[in-house]
């Protein structure tokens, strides 16, 4: 995946005629670099590290087995910018569209929620009765997170603004609307589902999703605010589907980077930069860290907020109160990566069919709350969320094997930026144990694993861990999402790294967003000359 | 530097360390409290202390104004960003003035800068900004210590300012330059300031030594002390705006009280073609715009009250938002925050009195308002030589 | 003919008889339904400022009312350290500067910005739910001041605090008092909130001085010579069925009709037993112990004077700790406790940090004698560790319990804001009950 790793070449000399430069060959940074190239600016793509895709990376860790860091699945891929950058021509396929998740509750009992939600009632109703609640649940839901997606889309200016102004206008217009729509913003996941679903099984099940990946649990404000987020999101063409991309979620950054190379961008890996060069208020360009200079007009940063501004433009560039913005503390909840490899695996079909499901287990509202207690004042939980899938499973491609690899993310941990060995070990024993609830006697089949944590994704991705703790408040992340995006006022400098994205998972709007207002003002820049 | 509002519900001011001395002086015992400091409005009247200021030479305890002390080889870059002022290219001993300003380039309040040593500096304020310090000096190698309750400050203005000090054995600083040195084992700081048109020169040295060179300053030569109300007919009489009075700071302000430096008359303290400096941003995208203009209005008048309404023709334009009587030119001396004038209406402005008459006023130009206006002008031909 | 109410207010306290009497007084028709008085009432313990605007309406002055602020709030940390803050700005910095601290240099800095970031954010009509005054909440992205502010008060208190001081004792001090009201953490989504509203100059509490008038009592007054039609009882329902007013079912069989129902404070809607925010965006699943202490003989607060109020905790992590108990089911070991001293000497304790419903061993129980008692255990020993003295005065002590008796399986009353709306407020509680009151008729 190595492009073009020229070191030597470029050390102590000024390079220019570049009209844009996109740090970060994170999955924005792609489709940021991407949409620049097709509108035939001359970009080029910058990445610190050896191989691009941020903290999405394949990785060997066990003779003859691969596993991908950063997300295992898709659920918020933004379906504008597949379109537009033709991605399924450029290889994304699913291997499943609509994963069905199976819950696993701390008694035993288990339930199965089909992919497609809004028909999920039938099966539900049949399962364990209560299909009707759960309907009206997932369709006023859906039809509000479908209303605002343009609230999960920020940009300092432009024509998101405008979608935004649209939306506030149209839930201006009915009052009702907009007094569930705060309702729905400021409660806790806890209130409103009490409303809704009385059972529980599915309430709990509910729950889980709201407090999976979040800082805050279900019983905290604006936590509901979670679950609106992620149904907001589509993939493959369907509203608040997990689908599985064949050949797992660095698919999507293999085809991003078909994108770029067809929009003829230049990619230079291997190469980090130092510093972003400000000249009167404008960007001009940036420092390599082996000396070299390379001028443009237009820089869009793709890594975390603390890393460019604070980094590479440093305090004497930006405003106070922004720099306070950007250094604020994240929440000290993160989540952990496991990966198993397991050994001696039935082939039956039924066997087959259970793997081919999105395995969650939760251990309840009650240990939720608790564990979230504990992750916050920093002690490993006894009790977490697992979400685990079998990618050999779920994707034909991969060989049958008897051997198969197991990949889980719990949740919540407490946030370590450097956990020591023992610490690690204990972390993983304890994802182990939770895993063992829904799974008995999963450790004698154990033959590998590997745990990344925060510190890990930042080490192979150059951001600082902290970009990977846990999301805060939905307010909290719009606020800081809408004063990065401003990029301090800096002309010619667009950030679309991952404070710039509401919610988690791989989406790339906010490079496609960056992309787009960038060219506006290059295409400005060039009538006016 | 200009002393910021008087804190009217005055929470228990305290004694600044001349205050003893001061206080045995006064003859008026008429006090007021600034940043919470008991400061003297007049020891004889303001009218005698006026005349003194401007003939020979007074006294006057700066103590109240916050000042910190800053350390660090990045401290003339961390300063840069604090304030418009620029500290970069001060030499040892060199002072100038600046400007707060927040994110939007609305002003937050005055300072002034003085670069006592290569990596000290010396930061005065009429309001305390701890907080902002605080959150400015995050990714700067600087030390910022607040001095102002370690420290007594008096200034010495008129005249005869510097004879005044060379009588009491106090080593005067040059034209531009601060000096400091060591009187009777007391570390002093000494560097020349303008009250307006006044030349002065300020000495901070320990608090513990305030009676000491006050008692050395008041003996060895025949200065008297001034309040606060002579002070404000010279402040008038110079242009220079009061935080809290003629402007709010941004930080406290209500929707549409902020103001931007052209629209106090200070657009000199805020240059745009200088190094970078917070709010430098949103003072380039706010141009050429000014909503207000706080101007010096001459007011054919014998008393004229702050609040009063300011007209241009028969329209209702703005208030005056600080008045004195000017013995100079025998008239009010005022601020007036009104809207933008245009060329012709000049003549036009009158002032509502308490008596509900109209009565003339016109704008007259002040040590600030020249400078002002000489900066707009080498702007304005810069951007023309510029096309 | 049942008796027709534009508002019935519902509960016993200043800030209810207050609303009561504003409304009455504006014109509308009020009937106030409080709890049956149990003998003599007590002497008071201090209340949420009287804001000058209420004041006003009132016209106090004219009743002999006379309140003076309590001295100050004192934490009393652990091996007899304590932090003060004071009703003056000038006095607290003062104070923090004694104690050593960089941070009383920042002191009016953060009350001055922590009143700015409550101006900015402007959530009022936001997380009030007031009946139809629902400002929109989309139309915060259009402001990114507005939003940040919202980002930093709906954050943790801690985040907050940290932002700004360095002194735990200081940070431990400040929590107690923005949050110990509403029972919450500091680590908590959307505790930032109370942080402003806790320095809000109406928030600081006062007392009738001793040859004063009863406010209670004033305020009776008022309310009856304005028209508000008093009732003693308990809510029992609102029917939502009908016409533009409900039926509103009460002990004794009664019945009365009301366009609404208003609860001046969160604690009065809780001993109703009906589901309250904790703070405007928490919700709440706490209980509140008070108790009351009459002694044999006067006992002194280790520092301070008696006119002050004083806060038991041991850490800056306690109100966090004791928030994950109270949320697990369990009652917290260092439970923080808030006292003070009523003018005829009582000690008055009081702790929002008791659960809700108690779980064992998996299973949620509801609350039993044993619990009360291990409570008032528990807060006499507390208030032991810093009163050496208080076991030995103790004549006859009583504890009362407010959102206890509520079986916690039964669902609790909807608060549907048409019908039935709390002011969610802990801090100025009178001002902001009027103020809500004021609206709610306003679009009635």
């Amino acid at each position: 995946m190595v492009e073009k790793t020229d070191h030597d070449q470029h050390s102590g000399r000024i390079e220019g005629g570049i009209d844009a430069i996109v740090l970060g060959a994170s999955a924005d940074g792609l489709a940021a670099a991407a949409y620049l190239g097709e509108a035939g600016l001359h970009t080029v793509l910058l990445e610190s590290g050896a191989e691009i895709g941020g903290e999405i990376r394949t990785r060997e860790f066990a003779p003859d087995v691969a596993c991908v860091d950063g997300d295992h699945l898709i659920s918020v891929l933004d379906p504008e910018t597949i379109s537009d950058l033709d991605l399924y021509r450029r290889g994304v396929a699913y291997a499943s569209r609509r994963m069905n998740t199976a819950y696993f509750f701390e008694d035993g009992q288990s339930l199965e929620i089909e992919g497609d939600l809004i028909n999920a009632a039938a099966s539900i109703d049949e399962e364990i009765g209560g299909g009707l609640a759960f309907q009206t649940f997932t369709q006023q839901l859906m039809e509000l997170a479908a209303q605002l997606r343009p609230a999960f889309e920020t940009s300092g200016s432009g024509r998101g603004r405008q979608r935004q102004r649209t939306m506030a206008k149209a839930m201006d217009a009915s009052p009702d609307a907009a007094r569930r729509l705060n309702r729905f913003l400021l409660s806790s996941g806890e209130a409103i589902l009490n409303d809704y679903l009385p059972d529980g099984m599915l309430k709990t099940a509910m729950l889980t999703e709201i407090a999976f990946r979040s800082a805050a649990p279900a019983h905290e404000p604006f936590s509901f605010m979670n679950l609106i987020r992620r149904w907001a999101g589509e993939t493959s063409g369907l509203q608040a589907a997990i689908a599985y991309p064949r050949g797992g979620v660095v698919t999507i950054i293999d085809a991003l980077r078909r994108a770029v190379q067809a929009a003829k961008v230049e990619i230079r890996a291997a190469t980090p930069v130092q510093k972003i060069l400000i000249e009167r208020d404008r960007v001009a360009g940036v420092q390599l860290e082996n000396g070299g200079q390379i001028r443009a007009p237009i820089v869009v940063a793709a890594m975390d907020a603390r890393r460019v501004f604070l980094d590479m433009i440093g305090a004497s560039h930006i405003d106070i109160e922004f720099q306070r913005i950007v250094s604020a503390a994240n929440p000290p909840v993160g989540s952990g990566r496991l990966h198993l490899v397991l050994k001696g695996f039935a082939r039956d079909e039924k066997t087959k069919e259970n793997m081919q499901r999105r395995l969650v287990y939760t251990p309840g509202a009650d240990k939720l709350r608790r564990a979230f207690a504990e992750a916050r004042a920093g002690d490993i939980p006894q009790d977490m969320i697992i979400e685990a899938i079998f990618p050999a499973a779920i994707d034909e491609a991969v060989d049958d094997d008897s051997r198969q690899l197991l990949s889980i993310i719990a949740h919540p941990l407490p946030f370590d930026s450097n956990a020591d060995a023992e610490r690690r070990a204990a972390i993983a024993s304890a994802i182990q144990a939770n895993v063992e609830q829904f799974a008995p006697n999963i450790v004698d089949r154990i033959e590998a694993s590997d745990l990344s944590l925060p510190a890990d994704l930042a080490a192979t991705s150059g951001y600082h861990a902290e970009a990977f703790a846990a999301r805060p408040g939905v307010m909290q992340q719009w606020a800081l999402a809408s004063q990065v995006t401003t990029a301090s006022g800096i002309e010619g400098l667009y950030f679309c790294g991952p404070e710039a994205q509401i919610g988690y998972g791989v989406n790339c709007a906010a490079g496609r967003i960056a992309a787009k207002a960038a060219i506006r003002l290059s295409r400005r820049g060039s009538a006016a000359a | 530097m200009i002393f910021p509002v008087e804190d009217f519900v005055a929470d228990a001011p305290k004694p600044s360390p001349l205050f003893s001395a001061a206080a045995s002086v006064s003859e008026a015992n008429l006090w007021t409290s600034v940043n919470g400091w008991s400061v003297a409005r007049a020891f004889t009247s303001p009218d005698k202390e006026y005349h003194a200021a401007k003939t020979a030479a007074v006294i006057a305890d700066l103590g109240p104004l916050a000042r910190y002390a800053l350390r660090g080889n990045e401290a003339a870059a961390f300063l840069g960003r604090l304030t418009t002022a620029p500290s970069a290219r001060l030499g040892p001993g060199e002072s100038a003035r600046g400007l707060i300003l927040d994110n939007d380039g609305a002003v937050v309040d005055l300072a002034e800068v003085s670069r006592l040593s290569e990596e000290l500096f010396l930061l005065t304020t009429p309001t305390s900004h701890a907080r902002r310090l605080q959150l400015a000096v995050r990714g700067f190698d600087v030390q910022a210590e607040d001095i102002t309750d370690d420290v007594a400050a008096l200034g010495v203005f008129g005249p005869n300012a510097a004879e005044v000090l060379r009588a009491a054995g106090l080593k005067s600083p040059g034209e531009a330059v601060a000096a400091s040195a060591v009187v009777r084992g007391v570390e002093t700081a000494a560097r020349p300031i303008q009250f307006g048109a006044l030349p002065g020169i300020e000495i901070v040295f320990p608090k513990d030594e305030a009676l000491t060179i006050w008692e050395r300053l008041m003996r060895r030569s025949q200065v008297g002390p001034i309040g606060l109300d002579a002070m404000e007919i010279l402040r008038l009489e110079s242009g220079a705006p009061r935080s809290g009075v003629d402007f709010v700071s941004a930080e406290r302000a209500h929707p549409g009280e902020a103001r931007l430096p052209l629209e106090i008359g200070l657009p000199h303290l805020a240059p745009l073609d200088r190094g970078w400096f917070n709010g430098r941003r949103g003072l380039r995208q706010s141009g050429e715009r000014a909503d207000r203009r706080l101007v010096t209005l001459l007011i054919d008048d014998d008393h004229t009250m702050a609040g009063a309404e300011v007209r241009l023709g028969d329209k209702p334009a703005g208030r005056i938002t600080s008045c004195a009587w000017s013995p100079a030119t025998k008239r009010v001396v005022a601020f007036a925050d009104i809207l933008p004038l245009s060329g012709g209406k000049q003549s036009q402005i009158a002032v509502i009195t308490s008596a509900g008459a109209a009565v003339n006023a016109k704008l007259t130009q002040t040590a600030e308002s020249a400078l002002a206006a000489s900066f707009r002008s080498a702007q304005k031909a810069a951007t023309e030589s510029g096309r | 003919m049942i008796a027709t109410f534009d508002v019935l207010v519902v509960g016993s306290d200043e800030a209810s008889l207050c609303a009561a009497a504003c409304a009455a007084r504006a014109g509308a028709r009020v009937g106030l339904l409080r709890r049956k008085a149990e003998g003599k009432r007590q002497s008071d313990a201090s209340v949420s400022a009287v804001p000058n605007a209420v004041w006003r309406r009132l016209d106090l002055q004219d009743y002999g009312v006379c309140l003076e602020p309590v001295s100050a709030r004192i934490s009393l940390m652990d091996e007899g350290e304590s932090v003060a803050t004071y009703p003056s700005v000038r006095q607290t910095g003062a104070a923090l500067a004694a104690n050593g601290a960089e941070d009383h240099l920042l002191w009016s800095s953060f009350v001055d910005e922590m009143a700015r970031l409550k101006r900015t954010a402007d959530l009022d009509g936001v997380v009030t739910r007031a009946p139809n005054g629902v400002a929109p909440l989309t139309s915060l992205l259009e402001n990114p001041q507005r939003l940040s502010a919202v980002g930093q008060l709906t954050g943790a208190c801690t985040d907050l605090l940290d932002d700004y001081f360095s002194d735990d004792g200081l940070k431990a001090h400040l929590g107690a008092y923005s949050l110990a009201r509403a029972g919450l953490g500091g680590r908590e989504l959307g505790a930032a909130l109370e942080v402003p509203d806790s320095l809000d100059d109406d928030a600081w509490r006062v007392r009738a001085t001793a040859d004063g008038a009863s406010l209670y009592a004033v305020l009776e007054k008022i309310c009856e010579t304005s028209g508000v039609e008093f009732f003693e009882g308990a809510l029992i329902s609102v029917l939502t069925e009908g016409g533009k007013h409900k039926v509103i079912e009460i002990t004794g069989d009664a019945k009365l009709k009301s366009r609404c129902v208003f609860f001046a404070t969160p604690e009065a809607a809780a001993s109703a037993g009906i589901a309250t925010p904790a703070s405007p965006l928490v919700a709440q699943n706490n209980v509140t112990a008070s108790m009351r202490f009459k002694l044999r003989k006067s006992v002194k607060p280790p520092v301070g004077d008696k006119d002050a109020i004083f806060f038991i905790l041991d850490g800056v992590d306690d109100l966090q700790t004791a928030r994950d108990c109270v949320v697990d089911g369990q009652l917290p070991e260092s439970l923080p406790v808030e006292f003070e001293f009523a003018r005829n000497g009582d000690l008055i304790a009081r702790t929002n940090y008791c659960p809700k419903a108690f779980r064992e061993e998996g299973e949620w129980r509801d609350w039993t004698g044993q619990d009360r008692q291990a409570v008032a255990a528990r807060i006499t020993q507390r208030l032991a560790s810093r009163i050496s003295a208080l076991p030995a005065a103790v004549k006859k002590s009583k504890i009362e319990f407010i959102g206890a008796d509520e079986p916690h399986k039964n669902r609790p009353m909807v608060a549907s804001p048409e019908l039935v709306v709390i002011q969610p407020s802990h801090h100025n509680a009178i001002g902001a009950a009027v103020q809500l009151l004021d609206k709610v008729l306003a679009h009635g």
